[in-house]
């Protein structure tokens, strides 16, 4: 897959103004490095009360509840919670099968990567993205150009769960895949442990209505397994049953992981997709 | 069926190669997909019978096989062997000598009783042209002369082991051993009265007819009517060279005439008085002409010598008598006569001429205001009034034209007599058998092998069904 040009990757001005009316939506208590405008489950200088301890020597004074030390005679400090900015880990699969559909599945799954990514690291956000193993952290707004550029450069790559069982502390995952890895529901089913996923199932048009017939000798893009058969409507409309059951059971799989899911095709508009179905789907609010 | 080449059916090898091409054209197409998981769980099934026939990529390569196979066939030259009867050697002798003239019709009605699918040959009698097939009856034409017709049978019979002969009687010829002759006869009775005999001995014309018939002569031109006699015997006058005997035509012409003439012989000649050596150097030059002395020539030459010793011919030059003048020549004319052919006036450079007394028979040339200069005095007496030098006429060339027309005269009617147009005396029989040509006589047609060659339509075919094939699959592409 060839490298997208990063003017292709740069939104125009209308589609930002809209987009940046936007947030990533988020349903659980961040744990993140900076601070933003997100509560965060770790003990900050924020307005909102989140627990009582003991005192401690070194504490701040200006923190004792003094009338609870006059019903219990006890020292106690309130501690508060820290706004905190996401985490964005963006998980790209960039596999041999993302290269097919016209558009390629590969091109949607990195615009889309790049309006969350934007999202993010507008509110000073960190975002990572990662391409199997291999993974780039950009931090805050100023970091915006050089993540376009890693995602425009972005051809190839390891596989989605060679990511996810690499990420770490508690963010939010989105995972831009067409989901035909087999080790991905686990992978992702550990990572909805710790983190709020999105799942960008991305498919391509001929894989909703695949051109085959006759005799063919079917080639997995990714693994090279072959086996030749007889396809006939019979096979295409079966076919299309167990792809639905795919897809349901992906959309079954968020539902009980609590994560977000959005099943897309490829050629269909980049800003309906973004601005219409992100949104309908609870990623953006 | 019989192939003229079989061992084209190699090529039939083809074929096979275009099934191998056919099979790995509907080979599996090779298709890469992102995933197999799903297909994976969809069982394969043996594809159902009409799904599996692929009707468009079958009927291409059953007509790739077809036109493989014509285009085979073609090579192999196809063809059907059926016995037919063939044509029958046949020799045909057509009798075209002078008794023929009258029965050209019939003759030509026998001939086109035969079959022109038969191999025929054709060969004239007397002539022994030969013809292979019929050609156009109309163009044979007899000849105006009695023939044998052996030669042309022995002919035939090299030929052909059936002989039709065409003619107006049986030939006195017998088949060799194995070859059939056949007869067909255009005889008939005519109305014909001929000269059967004609002969000139001692003076006198010997004529004899089939019947008694008026007969018309002419003798060097003079016409005498003979009454009707089957014989004649006529006198005819000396120094008669030509005669002409005819009879009234009738169905048969070619023995109603009869032309005798007296062939030249060699002349004696003897020069008498002034000797006069270019008159001796033009005799001697030719070849017809022998200088004798004190014998009994044809032709006597004086020169200024007066009248002596007779001659059948005698020429008198610068006589000595029967001269009214000599004169200075003048101008001169040359009349007609045999004696000045080619004699032109220019040559006749005399130094003079005389004036010629008496009658003359025909003057042979004019002088000064007509009269004669020389002339025929009466036949056999010639007369020359002329002098001249040696330089002078003597050095033209009329001098020696001039004597050799005078030796012919001198030779004609010197000869023996020869009859022209004389048939034999059975060309002109009245009349003859009639024995029309019966054609299923001629024997069986030979039956033999005729192959009907397919080489053509194979090609055709073959073309055919390429243009079909290049059809279906043109239509094969528009559908994909």
């Amino acid at each position: 897959m060839d490298p997208l040009p990063r003017r292709d990757m740069v939104f125009d001005g209308e589609f930002l103004k809209r987009l940046e009316a936007l947030r990533l939506a988020v349903r659980r208590v961040l744990h993140g490095r900076r601070e933003g405008e997100r509560p965060g489950s770790r003990r900050g200088g924020s307005s909102v009360f989140h627990s009582y301890r003991s005192y401690a020597q070194g504490d701040d004074f200006r923190s004792i509840d003094w009338s609870l030390y006059a019903r219990l005679e006890t020292l106690f400090v309130r501690e508060r919670t820290r706004d905190e900015a996401p985490t964005l880990h963006l998980v790209l699969d960039a596999t041999p099968s993302m290269s097919f559909g016209a558009p390629p599945k590969l091109e949607l799954a990195r615009r889309l990567g790049a309006a969350l990514g934007y999202l993010v690291a507008g509110e000073g956000g960190e975002i990572t993205l990662w391409t199997g193993p291999q993974s780039r952290t950009f931090r805050g707004e100023g970091s915006v150009p050089g993540f376009l550029d890693a995602l425009s450069s972005t051809t190839s790559g390891g596989r989605p769960a060679e990511s996810l069982s690499r990420i770490a502390g508690r963010g939010l995952v989105v995972a831009a895949s067409d989901f035909w890895d087999e080790e991905l529901p686990e992978a992702l089913g550990a990572a909805a442990a710790d983190h709020q996923v999105t799942l960008l199932h991305v498919l391509a048009r001929e894989e909703f209505d695949p051109p085959l017939r006759g005799r063919v000798r079917i080639v997995d893009s990714e693994t090279g397994d072959s086996g030749t058969r007889f396809i006939a409507e019979e096979e295409i409309e079966r076919y299309r049953t167990l792809l639905e059951e795919h897809i349901l059971g992906w959309r079954t799989w968020a539902i009980k992981h609590e994560a977000s899911y959005l099943r897309v095709a490829s050629d269909e508009p980049f800003e309906k997709v973004c601005l219409l179905y992100l949104r309908g789907e609870g990623v953006l609010e | 069926m019989t192939f003229l080449h079989p061992g084209a059916f190699a090529a039939l090898g083809s074929i096979l190669l275009l099934i191998l091409l056919s099979l790995w054209r509907q080979r599996p197409t090779r298709v890469v997909v992102p995933s197999v998981r799903l297909w994976e769980r969809i069982p394969d099934r043996i594809p159902p019978v009409r799904a599996m026939r692929r009707p468009r990529a079958n009927l291409s390569l059953i007509l790739q096989i077809v036109a493989a196979a014509a285009l085979v066939t073609a090579m192999a030259g196809p063809g059907v062997v059926r016995p037919r009867p063939g044509p029958r050697r046949i020799a045909v002798v057509v009798d075209l000598s002078a008794p023929m003239i009258p029965r050209m019709g019939d003759a030509r009605r026998e001939l086109a009783k035969l079959d022109p699918a038969d191999d025929i040959v054709l060969i004239e009698s007397p002539s022994l042209a030969r013809h292979e097939g019929l050609g156009d009856p109309a163009a044979l034409k007899p000849v105006e002369r009695a023939g044998d017709p052996s030669p042309a049978l022995d002919l035939a019979a090299s030929e052909a082991k059936q002989i039709v002969f065409v003619g107006d009687r049986i030939p006195a010829w017998s088949p060799p051993s194995g070859v059939k002759l056949h007869l067909a006869l255009v005889g008939g009775p005519l109305r014909n009265v001929g000269i059967v005999d004609a002969n000139v001995e001692d003076g006198k014309l010997f004529l004899r007819l089939s019947a008694p018939a008026e007969v018309e002569l002419k003798l060097d031109g003079r016409a005498l009517r003979l009454a009707g006699s089957a014989t004649c015997l006529v006198e005819i006058p000396e120094g008669t060279s030509r005669i002409e005997a005819a009879l009234a035509p009738d169905e048969f012409p070619a023995d109603d005439r009869v032309v005798l003439e007296r062939e030249g012989g060699p002349v004696e000649v003897e020069l008498e008085g002034r000797p006069d050596p270019a008159i001796r150097a033009a005799i001697e030059a030719n070849p017809r002409a022998r200088i004798v002395r004190n014998g009994n020539p044809r032709l006597r030459i004086r020169v200024g010598a007066p009248p002596g010793r007779a001659a059948p011919v005698v020429v008198d030059v610068d006589p000595a008598a029967g001269v009214e003048e000599w004169l200075e020549p003048g101008i001169l004319a040359v009349a007609p006569h045999p004696l000045t052919r080619e004699v032109e006036a220019e040559d006749l450079r005399f130094s003079q001429v005389g004036r010629l007394a008496g009658p003359v028979e025909a003057v042979l040339i004019h002088g000064p205001g007509g009269f004669p200069v020389a002339a025929v005095r009466k036949p056999g007496e010639i007369v020359l009034a002329v002098r001249y030098a040696a330089t002078g006429w003597p050095v033209r060339p009329s001098f020696p034209i001039f004597w050799a027309n005078v030796i012919e005269y001198a030779g004609s009617g010197a000869g023996a007599w020869r009859a022209r147009g004389l048939l034999d005396e059975a060309a002109s029989r009245p009349g003859m058998e009639r024995w029309p040509l019966d054609p299923a006589a001629l024997g069986e047609r030979p039956v033999a092998p005729v192959r009907t060659d397919f080489t053509g339509e194979s090609i055709v075919l073959a073309g055919l069904l390429l243009a079909l094939l290049w059809g279906v699959e043109r239509r094969s592409g528009d559908a994909e």
